[in-house]
Protein backbone atom coordinates (compact mmCIF):
# COMPACT_ATOMS: atom_id res chain seq x y z
CA UNK A 1 0.00 0.00 0.00
CA UNK A 2 2.47 2.80 0.95
CA UNK A 3 4.80 1.11 -2.30
CA UNK A 4 1.38 2.26 -4.33
CA UNK A 5 1.17 5.59 -3.11
CA UNK A 6 4.86 6.53 -2.98
CA UNK A 7 4.20 5.41 -6.59
CA UNK A 8 1.17 7.29 -7.41
CA UNK A 9 3.15 10.87 -5.93
CA UNK A 10 6.12 9.96 -8.28
CA UNK A 11 3.31 9.73 -11.35
CA UNK A 12 2.18 13.33 -10.43
CA UNK A 13 5.57 14.88 -10.52
CA UNK A 14 8.41 12.31 -12.34
CA UNK A 15 8.31 9.65 -14.63
CA UNK A 16 6.68 7.50 -13.21
CA UNK A 17 6.36 3.78 -12.45
CA UNK A 18 6.44 0.26 -14.05
CA UNK A 19 3.72 -1.75 -14.25
CA UNK A 20 3.07 -3.77 -10.73
CA UNK A 21 4.40 -7.14 -11.36
CA UNK A 22 1.98 -8.66 -9.04
CA UNK A 23 -0.78 -7.99 -11.73
CA UNK A 24 0.32 -10.43 -13.76
CA UNK A 25 1.14 -13.08 -10.86
CA UNK A 26 -3.36 -12.60 -9.97
CA UNK A 27 -4.16 -13.41 -13.80
CA UNK A 28 -2.12 -16.49 -13.39
CA UNK A 29 -3.64 -17.59 -9.95
CA UNK A 30 -7.17 -17.05 -10.79
CA UNK A 31 -6.50 -18.82 -13.62
CA UNK A 32 -8.70 -16.22 -16.01
CA UNK A 33 -6.86 -15.05 -19.65
CA UNK A 34 -7.28 -11.54 -19.52
CA UNK A 35 -8.33 -9.65 -22.49
CA UNK A 36 -8.77 -6.40 -23.90
CA UNK A 37 -12.09 -5.20 -24.31
CA UNK A 38 -13.56 -2.33 -26.18
CA UNK A 39 -14.05 -0.46 -23.30
CA UNK A 40 -10.64 -0.57 -22.43
CA UNK A 41 -9.47 0.53 -26.63
CA UNK A 42 -12.10 3.01 -25.96
CA UNK A 43 -10.64 4.40 -23.07
CA UNK A 44 -6.79 4.20 -24.47
CA UNK A 45 -7.69 5.79 -27.65
CA UNK A 46 -9.05 8.83 -25.39
CA UNK A 47 -6.69 9.46 -23.12
CA UNK A 48 -3.64 9.70 -25.41
CA UNK A 49 -5.15 12.66 -27.61
CA UNK A 50 -6.13 14.30 -24.61
CA UNK A 51 -2.94 13.80 -22.53
CA UNK A 52 -1.48 14.91 -26.10
CA UNK A 53 -3.75 18.04 -26.03
CA UNK A 54 -3.11 18.80 -22.90
CA UNK A 55 0.72 18.76 -23.69
CA UNK A 56 0.06 21.38 -25.78
CA UNK A 57 -1.92 23.46 -23.49
CA UNK A 58 0.75 23.31 -20.80
CA UNK A 59 3.59 24.55 -23.41
CA UNK A 60 1.89 27.81 -23.50
CA UNK A 61 2.33 28.12 -20.10
CA UNK A 62 5.85 29.92 -19.37
CA UNK A 63 5.82 32.35 -22.18
CA UNK A 64 2.12 33.95 -21.73
CA UNK A 65 1.90 33.78 -17.76
CA UNK A 66 3.47 36.47 -15.56
CA UNK A 67 2.53 33.90 -12.04
CA UNK A 68 5.65 31.57 -11.19
CA UNK A 69 3.12 29.49 -9.29
CA UNK A 70 1.03 28.35 -12.13
CA UNK A 71 4.07 28.04 -14.20
CA UNK A 72 5.68 25.74 -11.92
CA UNK A 73 2.23 23.68 -12.07
CA UNK A 74 2.47 23.81 -15.62
CA UNK A 75 5.95 22.36 -15.77
CA UNK A 76 5.28 19.73 -13.37
CA UNK A 77 2.01 18.68 -14.77
CA UNK A 78 3.89 18.53 -18.24
CA UNK A 79 6.54 16.31 -16.95
CA UNK A 80 3.52 14.28 -15.56
CA UNK A 81 1.90 14.06 -18.64
CA UNK A 82 4.76 13.10 -20.69
CA UNK A 83 5.15 10.22 -18.16
CA UNK A 84 1.74 9.18 -18.02
CA UNK A 85 1.26 9.06 -21.94
CA UNK A 86 4.24 7.01 -22.36
CA UNK A 87 2.96 4.17 -19.97
CA UNK A 88 -0.46 4.25 -22.36
CA UNK A 89 1.54 4.30 -25.40
CA UNK A 90 3.21 1.03 -24.30
CA UNK A 91 -0.19 -0.16 -23.60
CA UNK A 92 -1.34 0.80 -26.69
CA UNK A 93 1.08 -1.43 -28.30
CA UNK A 94 0.42 -4.20 -26.38
CA UNK A 95 -3.03 -3.76 -27.03
CA UNK A 96 -2.06 -3.82 -30.96
CA UNK A 97 -4.06 -0.62 -31.52
CA UNK A 98 -2.77 1.86 -34.09
CA UNK A 99 -1.68 5.06 -33.75
CA UNK A 100 -4.91 6.61 -34.74
CA UNK A 101 -7.38 9.20 -32.90
CA UNK A 102 -11.06 8.15 -33.48
CA UNK A 103 -11.98 11.62 -32.19
CA UNK A 104 -9.91 13.52 -34.82
CA UNK A 105 -11.51 16.72 -35.58
CA UNK A 106 -14.83 15.82 -33.26
CA UNK A 107 -15.58 18.10 -30.36
CA UNK A 108 -14.94 16.36 -27.26
CA UNK A 109 -15.93 17.27 -23.58
CA UNK A 110 -12.44 18.77 -21.96
CA UNK A 111 -10.60 18.15 -25.14
CA UNK A 112 -9.47 21.64 -26.68
CA UNK A 113 -9.33 21.31 -30.59
CA UNK A 114 -7.01 23.61 -32.95
CA UNK A 115 -8.96 26.34 -32.65
CA UNK A 116 -9.66 26.35 -28.94
CA UNK A 117 -5.86 26.45 -28.42
CA UNK A 118 -5.16 29.16 -30.93
CA UNK A 119 -7.64 31.64 -29.19
CA UNK A 120 -6.01 30.37 -26.03
CA UNK A 121 -2.76 31.03 -27.37
CA UNK A 122 -3.95 34.69 -28.45
CA UNK A 123 -4.45 35.80 -24.67
CA UNK A 124 -1.62 36.34 -21.99
CA UNK A 125 -1.09 37.64 -18.65
CA UNK A 126 -4.25 37.57 -16.28
CA UNK A 127 -6.29 36.67 -18.68
CA UNK A 128 -4.31 33.90 -19.96
CA UNK A 129 -4.65 32.42 -16.99
CA UNK A 130 -7.58 32.48 -16.39
CA UNK A 131 -8.74 30.85 -19.84
CA UNK A 132 -5.87 28.32 -19.05
CA UNK A 133 -6.98 27.44 -15.52
CA UNK A 134 -10.79 26.73 -17.09
CA UNK A 135 -9.46 25.05 -19.51
CA UNK A 136 -7.19 22.47 -17.86
CA UNK A 137 -9.56 22.02 -15.08
CA UNK A 138 -12.18 20.78 -17.67
CA UNK A 139 -9.03 18.54 -19.04
CA UNK A 140 -8.26 17.00 -15.58
CA UNK A 141 -12.12 16.69 -14.56
CA UNK A 142 -12.85 14.81 -17.89
CA UNK A 143 -9.89 12.50 -17.41
CA UNK A 144 -10.50 11.45 -14.15
CA UNK A 145 -13.97 10.95 -15.10
CA UNK A 146 -13.52 8.79 -17.89
CA UNK A 147 -10.63 6.84 -16.24
CA UNK A 148 -13.20 6.05 -13.20
CA UNK A 149 -15.56 4.37 -15.66
CA UNK A 150 -12.89 2.28 -16.87
CA UNK A 151 -11.56 1.39 -13.52
CA UNK A 152 -15.43 -0.23 -13.15
CA UNK A 153 -16.06 -1.24 -16.60
CA UNK A 154 -13.13 -1.79 -18.43
CA UNK A 155 -11.52 -5.43 -19.28
CA UNK A 156 -8.11 -6.26 -18.85
CA UNK A 157 -6.43 -6.03 -15.05
CA UNK A 158 -3.50 -3.91 -17.19
CA UNK A 159 -5.82 -0.98 -18.09
CA UNK A 160 -7.99 -0.54 -15.14
CA UNK A 161 -4.78 -0.38 -13.30
CA UNK A 162 -3.16 2.38 -15.42
CA UNK A 163 -6.77 4.20 -15.29
CA UNK A 164 -7.05 3.95 -11.15
CA UNK A 165 -3.06 5.38 -11.68
CA UNK A 166 -4.53 8.27 -13.97
CA UNK A 167 -7.66 8.94 -11.50
CA UNK A 168 -5.53 9.37 -8.36
CA UNK A 169 -3.40 11.50 -10.38
CA UNK A 170 -6.00 13.61 -11.42
CA UNK A 171 -7.07 14.16 -8.02
CA UNK A 172 -3.76 15.08 -6.73
CA UNK A 173 -3.57 17.09 -9.86
CA UNK A 174 -6.78 19.26 -9.12
CA UNK A 175 -5.99 19.38 -5.45
CA UNK A 176 -2.97 21.36 -6.78
CA UNK A 177 -4.81 23.60 -8.94
CA UNK A 178 -7.14 24.11 -6.56
CA UNK A 179 -4.72 25.69 -4.02
CA UNK A 180 -3.68 28.04 -6.71
CA UNK A 181 -6.93 29.97 -5.49
CA UNK B 1 -56.89 24.86 -30.78
CA UNK B 2 -60.71 24.78 -30.75
CA UNK B 3 -60.80 29.26 -30.65
CA UNK B 4 -58.39 29.56 -33.85
CA UNK B 5 -60.19 31.24 -36.71
CA UNK B 6 -60.57 29.05 -39.88
CA UNK B 7 -57.91 30.34 -41.83
CA UNK B 8 -55.58 29.67 -38.86
CA UNK B 9 -57.00 26.12 -38.82
CA UNK B 10 -56.20 25.93 -42.85
CA UNK B 11 -52.72 26.78 -42.18
CA UNK B 12 -52.34 24.08 -39.43
CA UNK B 13 -53.53 21.57 -42.02
CA UNK B 14 -51.68 22.31 -44.66
CA UNK B 15 -48.58 22.68 -42.41
CA UNK B 16 -49.76 19.07 -41.27
CA UNK B 17 -50.26 17.58 -44.82
CA UNK B 18 -46.77 19.39 -45.92
CA UNK B 19 -45.46 17.31 -42.91
CA UNK B 20 -46.94 13.98 -43.83
CA UNK B 21 -46.28 14.93 -47.52
CA UNK B 22 -42.80 15.10 -46.56
CA UNK B 23 -42.25 12.01 -44.64
CA UNK B 24 -43.30 9.85 -47.79
CA UNK B 25 -40.62 10.83 -49.31
CA UNK B 26 -38.12 7.55 -48.40
CA UNK B 27 -39.12 6.15 -51.56
CA UNK B 28 -38.96 7.06 -55.40
CA UNK B 29 -42.66 7.12 -56.26
CA UNK B 30 -41.69 6.48 -60.09
CA UNK B 31 -41.03 2.84 -58.71
CA UNK B 32 -44.27 2.46 -57.00
CA UNK B 33 -46.58 0.00 -58.07
CA UNK B 34 -50.52 -0.32 -58.68
CA UNK B 35 -52.39 -3.23 -57.23
CA UNK B 36 -55.28 -2.03 -59.16
CA UNK B 37 -54.96 -4.60 -62.81
CA UNK B 38 -53.83 -7.79 -62.55
CA UNK B 39 -50.32 -8.05 -62.09
CA UNK B 40 -49.70 -10.35 -64.74
CA UNK B 41 -50.89 -7.67 -67.33
CA UNK B 42 -47.90 -6.22 -69.21
CA UNK B 43 -45.18 -8.55 -67.27
CA UNK B 44 -42.92 -11.08 -69.30
CA UNK B 45 -44.77 -14.22 -70.63
CA UNK B 46 -43.13 -17.61 -71.87
CA UNK B 47 -44.81 -20.41 -73.43
CA UNK B 48 -44.06 -23.98 -74.20
CA UNK B 49 -44.88 -23.15 -77.85
CA UNK B 50 -46.90 -20.99 -80.67
CA UNK B 51 -48.92 -21.88 -83.09
CA UNK B 52 -47.49 -19.47 -85.42
CA UNK B 53 -46.38 -16.17 -85.48
CA UNK B 54 -49.66 -14.80 -84.64
CA UNK B 55 -50.09 -16.26 -81.28
CA UNK B 56 -47.30 -15.57 -78.99
CA UNK B 57 -47.51 -16.00 -75.55
CA UNK B 58 -47.59 -11.85 -75.29
CA UNK B 59 -50.89 -11.96 -76.32
CA UNK B 60 -52.70 -13.55 -73.47
CA UNK B 61 -51.13 -10.94 -71.05
CA UNK B 62 -52.09 -7.85 -72.93
CA UNK B 63 -54.79 -6.97 -71.65
CA UNK B 64 -56.32 -7.12 -75.27
CA UNK B 65 -59.41 -9.64 -75.24
CA UNK B 66 -59.07 -9.85 -79.07
CA UNK B 67 -55.24 -10.69 -79.28
CA UNK B 68 -54.39 -14.95 -78.04
CA UNK B 69 -51.87 -17.66 -77.30
CA UNK B 70 -52.37 -20.83 -79.27
CA UNK B 71 -49.80 -23.63 -78.52
CA UNK B 72 -48.85 -26.11 -80.95
CA UNK B 73 -50.53 -29.22 -81.10
CA UNK B 74 -49.49 -31.64 -78.48
CA UNK B 75 -49.60 -32.72 -74.64
CA UNK B 76 -48.65 -31.26 -72.45
CA UNK B 77 -47.78 -27.25 -72.93
CA UNK B 78 -47.68 -24.00 -70.99
CA UNK B 79 -47.33 -20.55 -70.54
CA UNK B 80 -46.08 -18.94 -67.59
CA UNK B 81 -45.97 -15.43 -66.55
CA UNK B 82 -43.00 -13.33 -64.54
CA UNK B 83 -44.95 -10.88 -61.91
CA UNK B 84 -41.40 -9.38 -61.29
CA UNK B 85 -41.49 -10.18 -57.50
CA UNK B 86 -42.07 -12.89 -54.85
CA UNK B 87 -46.39 -11.66 -54.88
CA UNK B 88 -49.16 -13.37 -53.00
CA UNK B 89 -52.50 -13.66 -55.40
CA UNK B 90 -55.73 -14.91 -55.06
CA UNK B 91 -57.30 -15.25 -58.18
CA UNK B 92 -55.99 -16.69 -61.87
CA UNK B 93 -59.15 -15.89 -64.51
CA UNK B 94 -58.53 -18.06 -67.77
CA UNK B 95 -60.22 -16.67 -70.97
CA UNK B 96 -59.98 -19.97 -73.11
CA UNK B 97 -60.67 -19.57 -76.85
CA UNK B 98 -62.70 -23.05 -78.31
CA UNK B 99 -59.24 -24.90 -78.04
CA UNK B 100 -59.41 -25.08 -74.20
CA UNK B 101 -57.89 -27.33 -71.70
CA UNK B 102 -59.61 -30.45 -70.16
CA UNK B 103 -56.98 -31.39 -67.63
CA UNK B 104 -54.30 -28.72 -66.19
CA UNK B 105 -52.44 -27.26 -63.32
CA UNK B 106 -51.46 -23.86 -61.82
CA UNK B 107 -48.14 -23.42 -60.31
CA UNK B 108 -46.15 -21.11 -59.20
CA UNK B 109 -42.16 -20.58 -58.38
CA UNK B 110 -39.93 -18.50 -57.12
CA UNK B 111 -37.52 -19.34 -59.96
CA UNK B 112 -39.13 -19.81 -62.92
CA UNK B 113 -37.84 -23.97 -62.77
CA UNK B 114 -38.79 -25.64 -60.06
CA UNK B 115 -42.58 -25.08 -59.57
CA UNK B 116 -45.53 -26.16 -56.86
CA UNK B 117 -49.03 -27.39 -58.08
CA UNK B 118 -51.57 -24.71 -56.01
CA UNK B 119 -54.61 -26.10 -58.61
CA UNK B 120 -55.72 -29.10 -60.08
CA UNK B 121 -58.13 -29.40 -62.82
CA UNK B 122 -59.03 -32.97 -64.86
CA UNK B 123 -62.45 -31.87 -66.39
CA UNK B 124 -62.50 -28.44 -67.12
CA UNK B 125 -64.83 -27.05 -69.67
CA UNK B 126 -63.30 -23.88 -71.46
CA UNK B 127 -64.80 -21.05 -71.39
CA UNK B 128 -64.36 -17.82 -69.11
CA UNK B 129 -62.60 -19.59 -65.67
CA UNK B 130 -62.26 -17.66 -62.24
CA UNK B 131 -60.24 -19.81 -60.22
CA UNK B 132 -60.12 -18.76 -56.58
CA UNK B 133 -56.27 -20.28 -56.11
CA UNK B 134 -53.91 -18.62 -53.29
CA UNK B 135 -50.13 -18.98 -53.70
CA UNK B 136 -47.48 -16.71 -54.03
CA UNK B 137 -44.74 -16.35 -56.45
CA UNK B 138 -42.27 -14.70 -58.83
CA UNK B 139 -43.89 -17.05 -61.77
CA UNK B 140 -47.98 -18.47 -62.41
CA UNK B 141 -47.43 -21.44 -64.80
CA UNK B 142 -50.45 -22.78 -66.73
CA UNK B 143 -49.66 -26.23 -67.10
CA UNK B 144 -51.93 -28.62 -69.32
CA UNK B 145 -51.94 -32.11 -70.07
CA UNK B 146 -55.04 -32.89 -71.70
CA UNK B 147 -56.91 -30.81 -74.83
CA UNK B 148 -60.09 -30.82 -75.30
CA UNK B 149 -59.72 -30.24 -79.10
CA UNK B 150 -57.27 -31.76 -81.79
CA UNK B 151 -55.93 -28.22 -82.15
CA UNK B 152 -53.56 -27.21 -79.49
CA UNK B 153 -54.78 -25.21 -75.88
CA UNK B 154 -55.21 -21.45 -77.05
CA UNK B 155 -56.25 -18.54 -74.15
CA UNK B 156 -57.54 -15.43 -74.95
CA UNK B 157 -56.37 -13.73 -71.38
CA UNK B 158 -54.87 -15.30 -68.51
CA UNK B 159 -54.87 -13.19 -65.30
CA UNK B 160 -53.43 -13.46 -62.27
CA UNK B 161 -54.75 -10.85 -59.55
CA UNK B 162 -53.51 -9.75 -56.32
CA UNK B 163 -54.22 -11.03 -53.00
CA UNK B 164 -53.49 -6.98 -51.90
CA UNK B 165 -56.36 -4.87 -51.33
CA UNK B 166 -56.37 -2.23 -53.71
CA UNK B 167 -54.56 0.66 -53.83
CA UNK B 168 -51.99 -0.97 -51.38
CA UNK B 169 -48.55 0.84 -52.28
CA UNK B 170 -46.15 -1.71 -53.98
CA UNK B 171 -43.24 -0.53 -51.69
CA UNK B 172 -41.27 -2.62 -49.67
CA UNK B 173 -41.37 -0.59 -46.28
CA UNK B 174 -42.48 0.18 -43.26
CA UNK B 175 -41.49 3.13 -40.24
CA UNK B 176 -40.61 4.47 -37.15
CA UNK B 177 -41.26 7.96 -36.25
CA UNK B 178 -38.62 8.54 -32.97
CA UNK B 179 -38.39 12.21 -32.13
CA UNK B 180 -35.16 13.59 -29.78
CA UNK B 181 -35.07 12.48 -26.77
CA UNK B 182 -31.79 13.62 -25.02
CA UNK B 183 -28.22 14.31 -25.44
CA UNK B 184 -24.96 12.71 -23.94
CA UNK B 185 -21.06 12.80 -24.88
CA UNK B 186 -21.74 8.67 -24.67
CA UNK B 187 -22.01 6.18 -27.53
CA UNK B 188 -22.67 3.12 -26.04
CA UNK B 189 -21.10 0.54 -29.09
CA UNK B 190 -17.83 2.32 -29.68
CA UNK B 191 -17.46 3.74 -25.70
CA UNK B 192 -19.20 1.02 -24.02
CA UNK B 193 -19.38 2.03 -20.25
CA UNK B 194 -17.27 4.89 -20.67
CA UNK B 195 -19.55 7.86 -19.97
CA UNK B 196 -18.27 11.11 -21.75
CA UNK B 197 -15.96 9.37 -24.03
CA UNK B 198 -17.76 10.52 -27.28
CA UNK B 199 -18.49 13.99 -29.14
CA UNK B 200 -22.02 15.33 -28.28
CA UNK B 201 -24.70 12.34 -29.48
CA UNK B 202 -28.23 13.48 -30.01
CA UNK B 203 -30.46 10.00 -29.16
CA UNK B 204 -33.71 9.08 -30.68
CA UNK B 205 -36.48 6.36 -29.57
CA UNK B 206 -34.92 4.74 -26.16
CA UNK B 207 -35.11 7.15 -23.62
CA UNK B 208 -32.78 5.47 -21.47
CA UNK B 209 -29.23 5.27 -23.86
CA UNK B 210 -26.50 6.34 -22.30
CA UNK B 211 -22.62 4.62 -22.10
CA UNK B 212 -23.78 1.37 -20.34
CA UNK B 213 -27.05 0.91 -22.38
CA UNK B 214 -27.35 -2.87 -23.15
CA UNK B 215 -29.48 -5.12 -25.15
CA UNK B 216 -31.48 -5.70 -21.17
CA UNK B 217 -31.64 -2.34 -20.45
CA UNK B 218 -33.06 -1.04 -23.67
CA UNK B 219 -35.67 -3.81 -23.80
CA UNK B 220 -36.47 -2.65 -19.75
CA UNK B 221 -37.13 1.33 -20.79
CA UNK B 222 -39.54 3.05 -22.56
CA UNK B 223 -39.26 4.92 -25.94
CA UNK B 224 -40.98 7.90 -27.49
CA UNK B 225 -41.27 6.28 -31.15
CA UNK B 226 -44.25 6.04 -33.07
CA UNK B 227 -44.88 2.71 -32.42
CA UNK B 228 -44.05 2.82 -28.83
CA UNK B 229 -43.16 -0.75 -29.44
CA UNK B 230 -40.09 0.02 -30.98
CA UNK B 231 -37.55 0.74 -27.60
CA UNK B 232 -34.35 0.54 -30.47
CA UNK B 233 -31.61 3.27 -29.77
CA UNK B 234 -30.69 5.09 -32.55
CA UNK B 235 -27.99 8.28 -31.98
CA UNK B 236 -26.31 11.01 -34.20
CA UNK B 237 -23.87 13.61 -33.61
CA UNK B 238 -25.42 17.00 -32.79
CA UNK B 239 -25.41 19.62 -34.88
CA UNK B 240 -24.53 22.99 -34.14
CA UNK B 241 -25.95 26.25 -35.69
CA UNK B 242 -23.44 28.81 -34.49
CA UNK B 243 -22.63 27.13 -31.56
CA UNK B 244 -25.97 26.25 -30.42
CA UNK B 245 -27.03 22.78 -30.81
CA UNK B 246 -30.10 22.50 -32.94
CA UNK B 247 -32.86 19.16 -32.88
CA UNK B 248 -34.05 17.62 -35.81
CA UNK B 249 -38.12 17.72 -36.11
CA UNK B 250 -38.31 15.62 -38.70
CA UNK B 251 -37.07 12.07 -37.32
CA UNK B 252 -38.10 9.28 -39.06
CA UNK B 253 -36.03 5.63 -39.17
CA UNK B 254 -37.72 4.01 -42.60
CA UNK B 255 -37.03 0.15 -43.10
CA UNK B 256 -37.36 -0.81 -46.89
CA UNK B 257 -36.28 -3.30 -48.46
CA UNK B 258 -34.82 -2.48 -51.69
CA UNK B 259 -31.09 -1.94 -53.07
CA UNK B 260 -31.40 -5.89 -54.28
CA UNK B 261 -33.35 -7.41 -56.59
CA UNK B 262 -36.84 -8.10 -56.01
CA UNK B 263 -36.70 -11.82 -55.55
CA UNK B 264 -33.93 -11.88 -52.91
CA UNK B 265 -36.06 -8.79 -51.03
CA UNK B 266 -38.78 -12.00 -50.99
CA UNK B 267 -36.20 -13.63 -48.67
CA UNK B 268 -35.32 -10.72 -46.05
CA UNK B 269 -34.57 -11.58 -42.52
CA UNK B 270 -35.66 -10.06 -39.28
CA UNK B 271 -33.07 -7.87 -37.89
CA UNK B 272 -31.52 -9.86 -35.33
CA UNK B 273 -32.31 -8.63 -31.60
CA UNK B 274 -29.76 -6.73 -29.75
CA UNK B 275 -28.22 -5.78 -33.92
CA UNK B 276 -25.30 -3.18 -33.69
CA UNK B 277 -25.14 -0.73 -37.01
CA UNK B 278 -23.01 2.22 -37.38
CA UNK B 279 -23.23 3.47 -40.72
CA UNK B 280 -21.75 6.94 -42.36
CA UNK B 281 -18.06 7.54 -41.49
CA UNK B 282 -17.62 9.69 -38.04
CA UNK B 283 -13.71 10.06 -39.01
CA UNK B 284 -14.44 11.69 -42.76
CA UNK B 285 -11.80 14.10 -43.41
CA UNK B 286 -13.34 15.20 -47.14
CA UNK B 287 -16.79 14.66 -48.96
CA UNK B 288 -15.06 11.86 -50.14
CA UNK B 289 -16.29 7.89 -50.82
CA UNK B 290 -15.77 6.82 -47.30
CA UNK B 291 -18.68 9.20 -46.19
CA UNK B 292 -22.34 7.90 -47.33
CA UNK B 293 -24.72 10.82 -45.55
CA UNK B 294 -26.21 13.15 -47.64
CA UNK B 295 -27.61 16.54 -47.40
CA UNK B 296 -30.58 18.22 -48.88
CA UNK B 297 -33.28 20.42 -48.41
CA UNK B 298 -37.07 19.77 -47.80
CA UNK B 299 -39.15 21.26 -50.31
CA UNK B 300 -36.49 22.60 -52.16
CA UNK B 301 -35.35 19.69 -54.49
CA UNK B 302 -33.83 22.34 -56.76
CA UNK B 303 -30.94 22.28 -53.85
CA UNK B 304 -30.03 18.88 -55.23
CA UNK B 305 -27.76 17.12 -52.81
CA UNK B 306 -24.95 16.68 -51.56
CA UNK B 307 -22.51 14.75 -48.94
CA UNK B 308 -21.20 18.04 -46.88
CA UNK B 309 -23.83 21.01 -45.81
CA UNK B 310 -25.96 22.78 -48.56
CA UNK B 311 -27.24 26.16 -48.67
CA UNK B 312 -31.04 25.48 -48.03
CA UNK B 313 -33.57 28.75 -49.17
CA UNK B 314 -35.22 30.66 -46.13
CA UNK B 315 -38.78 28.80 -44.93
CA UNK B 316 -36.94 25.40 -46.07
CA UNK B 317 -35.53 22.83 -43.64
CA UNK B 318 -31.99 21.45 -43.86
CA UNK B 319 -32.29 17.36 -44.29
CA UNK B 320 -29.97 14.61 -43.45
CA UNK B 321 -30.29 10.97 -45.41
CA UNK B 322 -28.40 8.05 -43.96
CA UNK B 323 -28.90 4.50 -45.78
CA UNK B 324 -27.55 1.65 -43.06
CA UNK B 325 -26.10 -1.73 -44.62
CA UNK B 326 -28.49 -4.04 -45.41
CA UNK B 327 -26.45 -7.42 -45.67
CA UNK B 328 -25.42 -9.54 -42.79
CA UNK B 329 -22.73 -11.83 -41.86
CA UNK B 330 -25.42 -14.14 -39.86
CA UNK B 331 -23.46 -14.47 -36.76
CA UNK B 332 -22.84 -11.36 -34.92
CA UNK B 333 -24.05 -8.87 -33.60
CA UNK B 334 -21.32 -6.55 -33.28
CA UNK B 335 -17.91 -6.66 -34.47
CA UNK B 336 -14.57 -5.01 -33.19
CA UNK B 337 -14.48 -2.08 -35.79
CA UNK B 338 -18.59 -2.36 -35.31
CA UNK B 339 -18.44 -2.39 -38.94
CA UNK B 340 -17.66 -5.50 -40.35
CA UNK B 341 -20.60 -7.56 -39.74
CA UNK B 342 -22.67 -5.94 -41.94
CA UNK B 343 -21.95 -4.70 -45.56
CA UNK B 344 -23.81 -2.49 -48.60
CA UNK B 345 -25.01 -5.34 -51.44
CA UNK B 346 -23.00 -5.53 -54.20
CA UNK B 347 -24.83 -5.64 -58.11
CA UNK B 348 -28.15 -5.70 -56.23
CA UNK B 349 -27.32 -8.67 -54.38
CA UNK B 350 -25.56 -9.50 -50.70
CA UNK B 351 -22.16 -10.55 -51.49
CA UNK B 352 -21.39 -14.31 -49.94
CA UNK B 353 -19.61 -12.72 -46.91
CA UNK B 354 -22.42 -11.47 -45.47
CA UNK B 355 -25.54 -13.17 -47.07
CA UNK B 356 -28.23 -12.87 -45.07
CA UNK B 357 -30.79 -9.63 -46.17
CA UNK B 358 -32.00 -7.61 -43.59
CA UNK B 359 -34.65 -4.57 -43.92
CA UNK B 360 -32.08 -1.15 -45.09
CA UNK B 361 -32.10 1.13 -42.81
CA UNK B 362 -33.03 4.42 -43.68
CA UNK B 363 -32.51 7.85 -41.41
CA UNK B 364 -34.03 10.87 -42.78
CA UNK B 365 -33.85 13.70 -40.07
CA UNK B 366 -35.25 17.32 -40.82
CA UNK B 367 -33.48 20.35 -39.17
CA UNK B 368 -35.23 23.18 -38.61
CA UNK B 369 -32.05 25.16 -39.66
CA UNK B 370 -31.75 27.10 -43.73
CA UNK B 371 -29.22 29.43 -44.87
CA UNK B 372 -25.31 29.67 -44.74
CA UNK B 373 -23.98 26.41 -44.24
CA UNK B 374 -20.90 27.81 -42.30
CA UNK B 375 -22.47 28.19 -39.77
CA UNK B 376 -23.53 24.88 -38.91
CA UNK B 377 -20.97 21.91 -37.70
CA UNK B 378 -21.41 18.23 -36.11
CA UNK B 379 -20.41 17.74 -32.93
CA UNK B 380 -18.21 15.38 -35.32
CA UNK B 381 -16.98 17.91 -37.77
CA UNK B 382 -17.93 18.59 -40.76
CA UNK B 383 -21.42 17.54 -42.86
CA UNK B 384 -19.51 15.20 -44.35
CA UNK B 385 -18.12 12.94 -41.12
CA UNK B 386 -22.38 12.46 -40.64
CA UNK B 387 -23.09 8.98 -39.18
CA UNK B 388 -25.71 7.12 -37.75
CA UNK B 389 -26.06 4.60 -34.64
CA UNK B 390 -28.85 1.97 -34.30
CA UNK B 391 -28.75 -0.76 -31.55
CA UNK B 392 -32.12 -2.77 -32.54
CA UNK B 393 -34.27 -4.02 -29.55
CA UNK B 394 -37.43 -4.29 -31.31
CA UNK B 395 -39.54 -6.80 -29.98
CA UNK B 396 -38.82 -9.86 -32.12
CA UNK B 397 -42.88 -10.99 -32.68
CA UNK B 398 -42.80 -7.37 -33.93
CA UNK B 399 -40.05 -7.30 -35.91
CA UNK B 400 -40.81 -10.36 -37.45
CA UNK B 401 -44.43 -9.28 -38.46
CA UNK B 402 -43.36 -6.19 -40.42
CA UNK B 403 -40.83 -8.07 -42.41
CA UNK B 404 -43.76 -10.96 -43.49
CA UNK B 405 -46.23 -8.61 -44.11
CA UNK B 406 -44.15 -5.54 -45.18
CA UNK B 407 -40.91 -6.27 -46.99
CA UNK B 408 -41.25 -9.73 -48.43
CA UNK B 409 -44.13 -8.98 -50.31
CA UNK B 410 -43.58 -5.35 -51.23
CA UNK B 411 -45.90 -3.56 -49.66
CA UNK B 412 -45.86 0.29 -48.15
CA UNK B 413 -46.70 -0.02 -44.29
CA UNK B 414 -47.40 2.70 -41.69
CA UNK B 415 -45.33 2.95 -38.10
CA UNK B 416 -48.01 -0.10 -37.07
CA UNK B 417 -46.90 -2.18 -39.87
CA UNK B 418 -50.40 -2.33 -41.62
CA UNK B 419 -50.64 -0.77 -45.24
Amino acid sequence: MRAATLCLALILLTAGCAEPATQVAAQHHHGVAATFSATDAGWLQLMIPMDEQALKLLALVPSRSKNPALVALAAALATAHRAELGRLRDLRTRMALGDTNPHEGHTMPGMLNADGLQTVARNSGPAFDALFRTHLKAHLDQSAQVSRSEETAGGHPSARTLAAALTKSRADQLTALGRLD
Amino acid sequence: MSHAPPVSRLLVLAAVLITLFGLTEAVDPSTARSADTPISQGRPALASSVENGGTPALAAVDGNPGTRWSSAAADPQWLQVDLGSSVSFNQVVLTWEAAYATAFQIQTSANGTSWTTVHTTTNATGGNQTLNVSGTGQYVRLYATARATQWGVSLWEFQVLSALPPNVVRVAEFLADCPFTHRLPDDPIIFPGLPGASHMHSFFGNTSTNASSTLQSLQNAPSNCNPTTDVSSYWVPTLYNNGVAVEPTGTTFYYLGEGVRDDLIAQTQPLPLGLRIVAGNAKATAPDATSNARWSCLHAGEVGSSKNFVNCPAGTMLESYLDFPQCWNGVDLDSADHKSHMAYPVAAACPASHPVMVPKLRQVLRYPVSGDPSHFALASGPGYTMHGDFFNAWPVAEMERRVRDCIRPIIKCGADGHP
